[in-house]
């Protein structure tokens, strides 16, 4: 049954939240790879601890925006790890979430506000 | 050498895994089952990608871990109960700075106004923090990374046991093996070889310099190259024009650092040598404080198998473990060479002779191991007090303020306002205590390089390395923090219930009473075991210092005078010299005797030999006991005042007419002629020697350390000893004055510029300052050991104090009651005491049986002392017991001193 509850509710998300459903929309991935992801990502600037890390995928999967996906023979090197995945409703506050910032990011434009970095 | 910062991951992720994993518990037990095992996992890769950018790095994880793990366990236990969101959401990370900045100065102003217990706990804290960092500090430079040499894990120390002779350990290598292990080892490479040696710097004023005669495999075996110039390779030490590589702190008192050193040719030994390199500073292997390391050259078809005089280490090859090395090793010495000859052989076959390869650092730490440990253990127990003793002082303070937290709870505060409003005081706290327990660890180290013994490796570069400051600073953060919330975390009573009951403390049940009450057991327990190992090892140093040495430390300078070699090349010529210095300085004013011999009490070496007794065949079955030679003068004994038991001593015309006479300690008549009289025998110190004949009899005097007295033969030493053939001719002189010791220095060093300008007189002290080095390791570790046990003592105290004082002003009522009902002050002040007795006799009994458990570790450190001595068990529970009550003294009359009209009347 799909929830019914309102992706804009969830907004703003936090730079953290957001970063962690972005890398989840890869595909299911473990809490090391994904800190992985979002440090190489920013380049260093956001480097979660252990202990955020996992309270930002606690609250997400509490909130219903992912969850864990379902046992699978899964090999690797240290044993059985948990896997996330998005749900539909964090597919669509991340949908959400990046459409308000492209508003904003729109916004600025118009006001010639917006510029990409050097180099980008 | 450069400082290297040791790796703090000492224990490897694992061990930091578990700590981290452990601290878990701090979240509720539903979230810990959840995210519990892949946090673990994930905080382990996490630790391992960092471990990679090296030590400060890692650092800095663990502390960033470490610091954010209770705040978001304390976040996940309030979102249990509270499901209200952050009062933060929605604000700027600007504004979340600001109200965090204005609540740390709120805290610091409510801690201002409470400074005794501002001051109580942030001392405590540096106490801890301080003493717990430094001696890590000590032992990690000397135990854990005693070897600041690249890959030193590869490293091992080349020894043999020979169980044929009842040694487990100790013969090291000869030129033969050497040769013979080198060529054929496939398991170890990199093998090198020294002996030590002494010269005599030409120059001015001549100096005696140490050195080590090192193979130049040497320095690839440390992966230590010269900073300044090179080392010398094989072709030019078999040819004999290696030159020399000196030490960095002889470049710079010699040379001024300056580079122009490097080619520079300086007399040895009256030869010229060439400086080739400078060793970086702080580089002493294989012996501390070397001057200067001179080729070796064993050739590869070496045809003198040679004596067990040879220290050797050498690298494991890729895939090789010490075990597999040493099994190749056995298996090459079964094809020792012929051309060794059938003697070695037989050698090898009686002695059993089995290669063992200790690592380099096991053989290092060998002797100051066990004492580190044990000072780490001992702060460790410092550690768990002060944290005990900031819990209570926290409780005491969360117990006052349950009135404040109802209060502000009624006006709207949520839960994480609160617990922001009590972790802004923890987090103070920490900081400063941390703060300062760096700063004492910082001057408390630079006492450790000062007053620690001067045996341990490494000593002088100990400093405080990052990951240890920042471990200890998270322990006394965790502890402020956690107990600091304690006021937030308990279920709140409403503010009517509060104020109805109309006592602040009034809620403070018995649970708060007890917890308090076991962390003082606990704090006291902790107490007695440190006061226990001080005063044992306060006892060993009282026997050590009053021992009897059996000679007469007192006013006797010492110092040596070598002769070099190629200036001295016969013996004649030696004798002389030595003879006339000897007559010279005993004719100086102040001087009442002159004894020269080739080692010094306490030298630190000692010819072990085996004696053959005349008319007795040998017995091939016992192993005979291994006896120390020295060569005296004939003035020794009455110089030394060594007393003589039994016979007589040689005269100097025994001397002069180079007499066969030799004088044995009384142990060594108890162990060779345990049913017959000693005097008249005659021995000889190997089958090629001549035969002695024994005719006194003395005291028994330490050979190594003081705590040991091996049997002894004094045989002559001049003019004309037979077999006394040291290669630098150099002998220790101990002069005996009528006048402080150290005034004869100069004179003396007159008389021997008068006899030949040319040789240096060194190694000048006093014979008691020896003794007093002697004891230095047990009196340092006594020393340490005392300050952690007067720390505990007094945080004991103050635990004591603290608890029932607070008891008393809680029960004031009560009292007020009882007294108005006719108790007497004196009823009421001893029933404190004895509340006070209780909580001490508990913790005294669980101390008593930690000391009997724990004390046992320190036997080998102990001397005259058994480690369940029972003297020192009882002194210590009295004193700690009569402390204890003392400190329930001042609430016990402030308790008798109770009126019952005022507390009474306050309801």
């Amino acid at each position: 049954m799909p929830d019914s509850r309102d992706p804009r509710g969830f907004l703003p998300l936090s730079n953290l939240s957001f970063h962690l459903l972005l890398a989840l929309g890869a595909g299911e991935s473990h809490g090391y790879a994904l800190g992985k992801e979002i440090e190489d990502r920013s380049n260093g600037r956001l480097r979660p601890t252990t202990g955020s890390l996992y309270q930002a995928l606690k609250r997400l999967a509490d909130d219903g925006l992912i969850e864990r996906a379902p046992d699978v023979a899964r090999i690797s090197t240290d044993g059985r790890r948990q896997y996330f995945r998005l749900t539909g409703l964090g597919r669509a506050v991340t949908a959400a979430e990046a459409a308000r910032l492209h508003e904003l990011v729109r916004l600025a434009a118009e006001r010639d506000l917006f510029m990409l970095p050097a180099g980008a | 050498m450069p400082a290297r910062h040791p790796d703090p991951d000492l224990h490897g992720p694992g061990f930091w895994a578990a700590v981290f994993s452990a601290a878990l518990t701090l979240y509720p037990r539903a979230y810990r089952e959840r995210m519990g095992p892949d946090m673990v996992r994930t905080f382990r890769r996490q630790l391992s990608d960092v471990r990679r950018e090296g030590a400060p790095g890692s650092a800095l994880f663990l502390l960033r871990e470490f610091a954010g793990l209770p705040f978001h366990a304390i976040r996940e236990r309030f979102r249990d109960g509270d499901r209200g969101r952050s009062p933060d959401r929605g604000r700027s990370g600007f504004e979340r700075i600001t109200r965090g900045l204005l609540e740390l100065k709120q805290a610091s102003r409510r801690l201002r106004r409470s400074p005794g217990f501002t001051t109580a706990s942030v001392l405590t804290l540096a106490l801890g923090v301080g003493a717990t960092t430094a001696v890590y500090s000590l032992v990690q430079s000397t135990v854990i990374d005693p070897l600041p040499y690249p890959d030193s894990d590869e490293l091992v120390w080349m020894d043999h046991a020979a169980p044929g002779l009842g040694s487990e350990r100790g013969l090291s290598m000869t030129d033969g093996l050497f040769a013979h292990y080198s060529q054929g080892s496939t398991q170890l490479r990199d093998m090198a070889v020294w002996l030590y040696a002494d010269f005599t710097l030409a120059a001015d004023e001549p100096e005696r310099l140490s050195a080590a005669a090192v193979t130049p495999s040497f320095f690839a075996a440390m992966r230590t190259p010269p900073v300044a110039g090179r080392a010398f390779g094989d072709e030019e030490a078999r040819v004999g024009q290696g030159g020399v590589v000196i030490s960095h702190d002889l470049w710079y008192e010699r040379f001024g650092g300056s580079p122009d050193a490097i080619g520079r040719v300086i007399r040895l030994d009256g030869q010229p040598v060439q400086i080739r390199g400078v060793m970086p500073a702080g580089f002493e292997y294989p012996r501390k404080e070397l001057d200067l390391w001179v080729p070796l050259w064993v050739a590869p078809d070496v045809a003198d198998f040679g004596g067990f005089s040879r220290g050797g280490v050498a690298r494991l090859a890729p895939g090789a473990t010490p075990e597999s090395a040493a099994a190749e090793l056995a298996v090459l010495l079964t094809g020792l060479p012929a051309r060794f000859g059938p003697g070695v052989v037989e050698m090898l076959e009686d002695s059993q002779l089995t290669p063992i390869l200790p690592s380099l650092k096991e053989e290092v730490v060998r002797e100051s191991e066990k004492t580190l440990w044990i000072l780490l253990g001992s702060v460790v127990f410092v550690l768990l007090l002060t944290c005990a003793n900031v819990a209570n002082l926290l409780l005491v303070r969360a117990e006052s303020r349950h009135r404040e937290t109802a209060m502000r709870r009624a006006l709207g505060a949520g839960r994480v306002e609160l617990v922001r409003y009590f972790m802004a005081e923890g987090l103070l706290l920490s900081l400063l205590g941390g703060a300062v327990g760096v700063a004492l660890a910082l001057g408390a180290v630079r006492m450790l390089v000062a007053f620690g013994p001067a045996d341990l490796p490494r000593l002088a570069e100990i400093g405080l390395s990052p990951a240890v400051v920042g471990v200890a600073l998270s322990i006394s953060f965790v502890t402020s923090v956690l107990f600091g919330l304690l006021p937030a975390l308990r279920r709140t009573p409403s503010l009517a219930h509060t104020i109805k009951s109309g006592d602040a403390r009034a809620s403070a049940g018995p649970n708060g009473a007890r917890s308090r009450s076991v962390l003082v057991a606990t704090q006291v327990a902790l107490a007695m075991v440190l006061l226990v190992a001080t005063g044992l090892m306060s006892r060993s140093f009282v026997n050590l210092v009053t021992l009897d040495p059996g000679f007469d430390a007192s006013d006797v300078l010492t110092f040596s005078v070598g002769l070099p070699s190629s200036d001295y090349s016969d013996r004649a010529g030696a004798v002389a010299f030595h003879r006339e210095a000897a007559d010279r300085i005993a004719a100086l004013p102040g001087v009442d005797g002159v004894a020269v011999s080739n080692c010094l009490p306490m030298c630190g070496s000692w010819a072990g030999i085996q004696l053959d007794v005349e008319g007795r065949a040998p017995d091939p079955s016992s192993v005979p006991g291994v006896v120390a030679m020295r060569r005296v003068s004939d003035s020794f004994f009455e110089t030394m005042r060594i007393r003589l038991l039994r016979g007589r001593l040689p005269t100097r015309a025994d001397h002069d007419n180079a007499r066969p006479l030799a004088v044995i300690s009384e142990r060594l008549g108890e162990t060779y002629w345990p049913n017959e009289d000693p005097i008249g025998q005659r021995f000889r110190p190997g089958s090629n020697a001549p035969w002695f004949e024994v005719v006194g009899i003395v005291a028994n005097t330490p050979v190594r350390e003081l705590a040991d007295d091996p049997p002894m033969a004094y045989l002559p030493l001049l003019p004309g000893s037979p077999i006394y053939e040291s290669s630098s001719y150099e002998l220790s002189y101990m002069v005996r004055t009528s006048v402080p010791p150290t005034g004869l220095l100069m004179p003396a060093r007159a008389v021997i510029r008068d006899l030949d300008g040319r040789v240096p007189l060194a190694n000048a002290s006093t014979l008691e300052r020896l003794v007093a080095n002697a004891n230095v390791s047990t009196g340092f570790t006594m020393v340490v050991l005392a300050v952690a046990a007067g720390i505990a003592l007094l945080l004991g105290i103050v635990g004591i104090y603290g608890v029932i004082s607070y008891t008393v002003g809680q029960r004031a009522k009560e009292i007020g009651i009882r007294m108005a009902l006719g108790a007497r002050s004196g009823q009421v002040g001893r029933a404190v005491v004895v509340q006070g007795g209780k909580v001490a006799a508990v913790g005294l009994v669980a101390g008593l049986v930690g000391a009997l458990a724990l004390t046992r570790v320190m036997e080998s450190l102990l001397f005259g002392v058994s480690p369940t001595d029972p003297l020192t068990f009882a002194v210590t529970a009295a004193i700690l017991l009569l402390v204890a009550l003392g400190a329930t003294y001042l609430p016990a009359r402030r308790a008798a001193r109770v009126d019952p009209l005022i507390t009474l009347r306050s309801d």
